[in-house]
Parts: structure tokens; C-alpha cells; sequence
């Protein structure tokens, strides 16, 4: 193992990282806008990226084929949350999971019906090949636009939380439902724009991650809702910043797992990852002072 | 406030003064019961094989091996309260186990027909082993938090089995050797008609579960049953009266994973082979959905739900085969996606509208029925 094998797994990590990440944020959106691990985020993914493959396939233009494939992915958010998520029991958060797998197992056949059983090429056209420089691999083309679109989408939500009064009411109704339900704000429509922003995000995740694995099908982002959940709870479940910090120290931990142990490692070492910190740290590494009450 | 006055309970002033007639005392306890009611189901259904065809020995081996895990998730979800998408994982430890040791046993020719009990026997003990693991780690863990790192569990099958390469084959998996019938088996006939194997094999998938399902049945209705209940009921007040709530968690975590050790031994045992897509992520899923369907917490739900999802896609792949008369491209899409897009709509209308599935509609249905029978006898 020398030095530039290192960088370059580094890089790599990173990048994978910030795919994570965003994926990641999409879990920890819903989380705040309704305390439900959304268990469909995966499958929701999975079709806004087929969405994109059909655009693609039809107009040749990718960034037309991304576009598609984040306003798919809020309009999936929003018929999800509305046609069987609003409905989940508040009593009993099992039946949240359970309708969520439901979701999952319509979203995933249906898919599988319409576009059939092949994998599916992404259409990404960014390569994938390092800048070489004095041996050493530096970020390829995908790398960059993981981070820039990544990174882009994290500004906005900032920017959107912070500076915006819509913002102001998502988090007003996260925090305190029965309150800001008194002060006028509808906290049932922020819940659905809250499920409407993680599903984007969630989307977004989709069309970076994808072109690194084999391809595009009903059950791609299966194994990567574990891992983004595995980086959502290490950085607290409740935290943006906490899901980005996440899913970056994952991103790599995964890529030094897979370079120095074995190829075949990452599962396992995402398991071990999410038992240590929900046994040692079950709030996460940014965990605030006050206790949680779900 | 005096003392009530002592009435032998059926005496004639107690009933006449409180128009209370007490219920018959049940002489017989419950295991008696459940063991009479469990093997007579079993014995029918072995005699009823006979008059099967092949196809539905093959449907029953496999029911038979999803009841046994759809018995223990049931009593894990739906009566302690505890979580697992990861009990495919658990099955996968004993159908791996038992492939492997009916190689090694082989050649030991003194095993002969005895090797699938014990190599069973020894899947079991290392399934309750992970199960105590996995359960330890789930005591601690709450709601989505349990669902997720047991849906983790579930997806390291392959990874294992890549990793493990010299001894699991990665996704090749490993082949199961079973021995042929027993003669005294083979001579059995009804007439002209004589066991089959796959028949022989549904009868061990009977023999197996058999006992899964007396245990369970008994320790639902047994004072650490209720113990489960009262967790999932309301935990500190369980840990207020006493309960050891960890502890009691873990004991029903391993029962459960004594019932999927059984199971994931009979599903390497009929399907002949131990690999990651016969134990993957989607096994999981399916208990979850056949239990929650047949009614959660029930063990006769249990076995609506291992019916309904081994049966309905079998059917469904033979409907979509006439459907699609030939159409591979076709055939290849709706095969498998129908079933699960109808299950999926199941299980959210069965969450949302029915929480109790299908033993909860047969309940009431009984209930209706005696309550018809009640009138017509008083009136």
C-alpha cells in the first residue's frame, strides 16, 4: 500500500461519502418532519432514477435526465407521504416501518414490471477515470460532480431552513407541532414539503451513487438505505450537519475498509459501525444535552 | 366493610344471589391440549398427502418450513414487541450449518438416516447461539433503530458468504445432500399408492415444526408468555413489577431464533441448497408481510401467512405463464412483481383498515357464529 493508492482511496471515500450523505439527509429530513424512518426511501430513489434513465434515453440531455429525476423524486415524496405515510399510527411507530416496506414492495414491483428485469445504464456522462498527477490519483470528473451537486444541494437546504420564512415553519412545525399549529402555521402541509425535500434529496443521491455501481434496478438502493441510515444515525438522526459528518466519516471508513481488509468487507463493517454507535453513542456524535422523547 | 362470606364456587345460593353460573373448570392442561390439537392437525395432514399430487408435497414442505420462523417472528413482533427484518439472517446460520455437516457426516455410514437430525440439531444450537447475539444487541434498541440494524443484519448474508469463500462459496452457495427414504418409509402404501420423495420430505418439514409450534403455543399461554406481553404492553410497568426486561427480551429474542434455526435447516434441506438468494433480504421481508397479513401475534395468523406467501406467487407465476403464453420479455417482467405489488397493497390496507389480518376476521367470524347459536338456543 503506498502513498498514492491511499490519496486516491481517500478521494474516493470522500466522494462516497458525500453520495451517502445526501442520502443520508433525505432519512434525516423525514425524521425531523415526522418522526418516521422512511423505510421507502430506497425504492423512491430507485424510481426517480429510472425516471431519469427514460429521460435520457428519450432527450440525450443528462441534465435534463437529472432534472426529471429530482422533480420525480418530489413528486413521489408527496404521494408516498400523502396516500399511505400521513396515515401511520403515531402510537405505534412499528406500523410506520411496516407501511413503508409496503410502499417499498408496490414501488420496487412496479418498477420491475415496467421496465423489466435488466440492469439499466444511468447515463451519467461523467467519467470515472482519476487525474493522474506525479502518480497519484486525483478526483475523475464523477467525483467532482458528486461533491458540487452534493454540496450544492446542502447550501440550498441551509439557505431554505435558515433565510427562508418557509424554513421558519418546517422547523416550527418539526419542534413543536401543537404550538406552531396554534400560531397558524398547517403542520400536516409542512410534513409533506418536508417529505417532498428528502425524497429531492434522496434522488439526488440516487444519480450519484448509481454510476458507480452495476446499474440501475428496482432493488439498487437497497443496500445503500443501510448505509445511509448507518451514517444518519451516527451523526444523530436529527441533525442535517450531523448526516452530512456522517455519511463523510462512513464514506471513507467504507473505502478503507474495502482497500485494506477485503472487497467484500463494506456490509459488515457498516453492521459493526451502526452497533458501535447505537450501543456506545445511540445519540449520535453531534448529540445534543436533552434526552430525546419519541 | 365486612368480609364476603366463603361460597363453594357452583353452589345454588351463590348463583341464585349474584345470577352467576361459574364456568366448567378445565380439567386437562393446556399443553395437553395443544399437543392433541397440533398432532392431529399433523396426522391429517400427512394422511392427506397421500391424496396430493407432487406439485402440492413441494408447497406443503415449504409452508411447513415457513411456519416454524412465521411462529417466532409472530411471537416476537407481535407479542414482545421487539423487531427483526433480520431473521433470514438467523436462518441462513442453520441451513448453511446443515449443509455443511450432512457433507461431513457423509461418510459415516453408522449416521445413516440419523445424519439429518443431527446436523438439524446442530443448525438449531448455532441459529439460538446468533440469535442470543443479535439478541443482546436488540434489548437495547428501540423501533426504527431495531428495524434498521436488523435490516443490516439481514444484508451481510452475501457479504459473509463472499467472505467466507473457502467455506460458504460465495453466491454459489453450498448444495444440500439429504439421504434417501428410509425402506420402511418407501414400502408405505395406501392401496397402489406408494410415498414419494418429495412427500417424505414434506413429512419431515411436518416432523420438524411440529415441535416449534407445541413449544411456542405452550410458552404463549406459559407465565413468561405473559411476561412478553406485558413488555410489549408497557415496558416500565413491566420493570416496575419486577420484570427483568433485558433479560426477558433476550430469552424471547433466542426462543425465536430457535424456531428460524429450525426453519432455515428445512428450507437448505427441500431446496437442496444453502445460498445467499435463498436466505437474502427478501426472505425477511416476506415473514414480516406473511404474519402481518395472517394476523400479528397469532400463531394460527403465522400460518395464513406462511401459506399466503409461499403459495400466492407460486400461483401467480403459473397465471402470469398463461397470461403471457410465451412472451418471455413479458413473462419476465410481471413474474414475481405482480405478487409483490399485491402484497404490497396488502399490507397497507391490512395495517391501515384490518391491524389484526386474516385470524382477527376469522375471530370475529367465530364469535358471530356462537353468539347465532347462543340466541337460538335461549330464544
Amino acid at each position: 500500500m503506498n502513498f498514492a493508492t491511499f490519496v486516491t482511496m481517500t478521494v474516493d471515500g470522500l466522494a462516497q461519502g458525500a453520495a451517502i450523505s445526501a442520502f443520508a439527509l433525505a432519512l434525516v429530513l423525514i425524521w425531523r418532519a415526522a418522526r418516521v424512518v422512511n423505510f421507502a426511501q430506497g425504492a423512491m430513489a430507485a424510481a426517480s432514477a429510472y425516471i431519469a434513465v427514460t429521460v435520457i434515453q428519450h432527450t440525450g440531455s443528462f441534465w435534463l435526465g437529472l432534472a426529471a429525476a429530482l422533480i420525480s423524486g418530489a413528486i413521489f415524496g408527496v404521494f408516498v407521504e400523502s396516500s399511505v405515510m400521513r396515515f401511520a399510527s403515531h402510537t405505534a411507530p412499528l406500523n410506520a416501518v411496516i407501511l413503508a416496506l409496503g410502499s417499498t414492495f408496490i414501488i420496487q414491483g412496479a418498477l420491475g414490471a415496467i421496465y423489466g428485469p435488466d440492469l439499466r445504464d444511468p447515463g451519467n456522462p461523467f467519467s470515472h477515470a482519476y487525474r493522474m498527477v506525479a502518480g497519484v490519483g486525483l478526483p475523475s470528473d464523477l467525483n467532482i460532480f458528486t461533491f458540487v451537486s452534493v454540496a450544492l444541494m446542502v447550501v440550498a437546504l441551509v439557505l431554505l431552513f435558515g433565510k427562508t420564512k418557509l424554513g421558519l415553519r418546517l422547523r416550527a412545525s418539526a419542534f413543536a407541532p401543537e404550538v406552531s399549529r396554534l400560531l397558524g402555521i398547517n403542520v400536516s402541509f409542512m410534513r409533506t414539503v418536508g417529505w417532498a425535500l428528502a425524497a429531492t434529496a434522496g434522488a439526488l443521491a440516487a444519480e450519484v451513487i448509481l454510476p458507480t455501481q452495476l446499474g440501475v434496478n428496482p432493488n439498487a438502493m437497497d443496500g445503500v438505505f443501510v448505509t445511509a441510515f448507518t451514517a444518519a444515525v451516527l451523526g444523530g438522526l436529527d441533525s442535517p450537519i450531523g448526516a452530512v459528518v456522517g455519511g463523510m466519516i462512513l464514506g471513507l471508513v467504507l473505502n478503507y475498509v474495502t482497500g485494506f481488509v477485503n472487497p467484500v468487507a463494506p456490509p459488515v463493517a457498516t453492521l459493526v459501525v451502526l452497533l458501535l454507535v447505537l450501543l456506545v453513542r445511540p445519540n449520535g456524535i453531534f448529540a445534543g444535552v436533552k434526552e430525546r422523547h419519541v | 366493610m365486612s368480609a364476603p362470606t366463603t361460597t363453594t364456587p357452583g353452589s345454588t345460593d351463590r348463583a341464585d344471589t349474584l345470577h352467576f353460573t361459574p364456568p366448567k373448570v378445565r380439567f386437562y392442561p393446556t399443553f395437553v391440549k395443544h399437543g392433541g390439537s397440533i398432532l392431529g392437525l399433523a396426522l391429517f395432514t400427512i394422511l392427506a398427502t397421500w391424496a396430493w399430487q407432487p406439485y402440492f408435497h413441494g408447497e406443503l414442505a415449504r409452508i411447513m418450513a415457513g411456519l416454524g420462523v412465521a411462529a417466532g417472528l409472530t411471537v416476537l413482533i407481535g407479542l414482545n414487541g421487539q423487531f427483526s427484518l433480520g431473521h433470514g439472517a438467523l436462518m441462513a446460520v442453520s441451513g448453511y450449518t446443515v449443509a455443511i455437516f450432512q457433507k461431513k457426516f457423509e461418510d459415516v455410514p453408522s449416521l445413516y438416516g440419523w445424519r439429518v437430525v443431527i446436523s438439524l440439531a446442530i443448525g438449531v444450537a448455532l441459529a439460538m447461539v446468533a440469535g442470543l447475539i443479535v439478541g443482546v444487541t436488540a434489548a437495547r434498541l428501540r423501533g426504527p433503530y431495531l428495524a434498521g440494524t436488523t435490516l443490516a443484519l439481514a444484508l451481510i448474508v452475501p457479504a459473509v458468504g463472499d467472505w467466507w469463500k473457502s467455506l460458504l462459496n460465495s453466491d454459489q452457495g453450498l448444495t444440500v445432500d439429504i439421504d434417501k427414504m428410509p425402506t420402511a418409509i418407501a414400502s408405505m402404501h395406501i392401496g397402489q399408492v406408494y410415498v414419494v420423495p418429495l412427500q417424505w420430505r414434506a413429512w419431515i418439514a411436518i416432523f420438524a415444526t411440529v415441535p416449534v409450534i407445541f413449544v411456542l403455543a405452550n410458552l404463549v399461554k406459559s407465565r413468561l408468555g405473559r411476561t412478553w406481553r406485558m413488555i410489549r404492553d408497557d415496558e416500565v410497568a413491566a420493570q416496575l413489577s419486577g420484570v427483568n426486561v433485558a433479560r426477558t427480551q433476550i430469552v424471547c429474542f433466542v426462543v425465536s431464533a430457535f424456531a428460524a434455526g429450525v426453519s432455515g435447516g428445512l428450507l437448505a434441506l427441500i431446496s437442496r441448497v444453502a445460498n445467499p438468494g435463498t436466505f437474502g433480504i427478501n426472505l425477511g421481508l416476506f415473514l414480516l408481510l406473511g404474519i402481518v397479513i395472517g394476523g400479528i401475534g397469532s400463531l394460527w395468523g403465522a400460518l395464513w401467512g406462511s401459506i399466503i406467501v409461499v403459495a400466492i406467487p407460486d400461483y401467480l407465476t403459473a397465471k402470469v405463464q398463461d397470461w403471457t403464453h410465451g412472451n418471455n420479455v413479458l413473462y419476465g417482467r410481471f413474474n414475481g412483481n405482480l405478487a409483490l405489488v399485491l402484497f404490497g397493497l396488502a399490507l397497507i390496507i391490512v395495517i391501515l383498515f384490518a391491524p389484526g389480518g386474516i385470524q382477527s376476521f376469522i375471530n370475529r367470524v367465530i364469535a358471530w357464529a356462537k353468539r347465532g347459536f347462543q340466541q337460538r338456543a335461549s330464544g
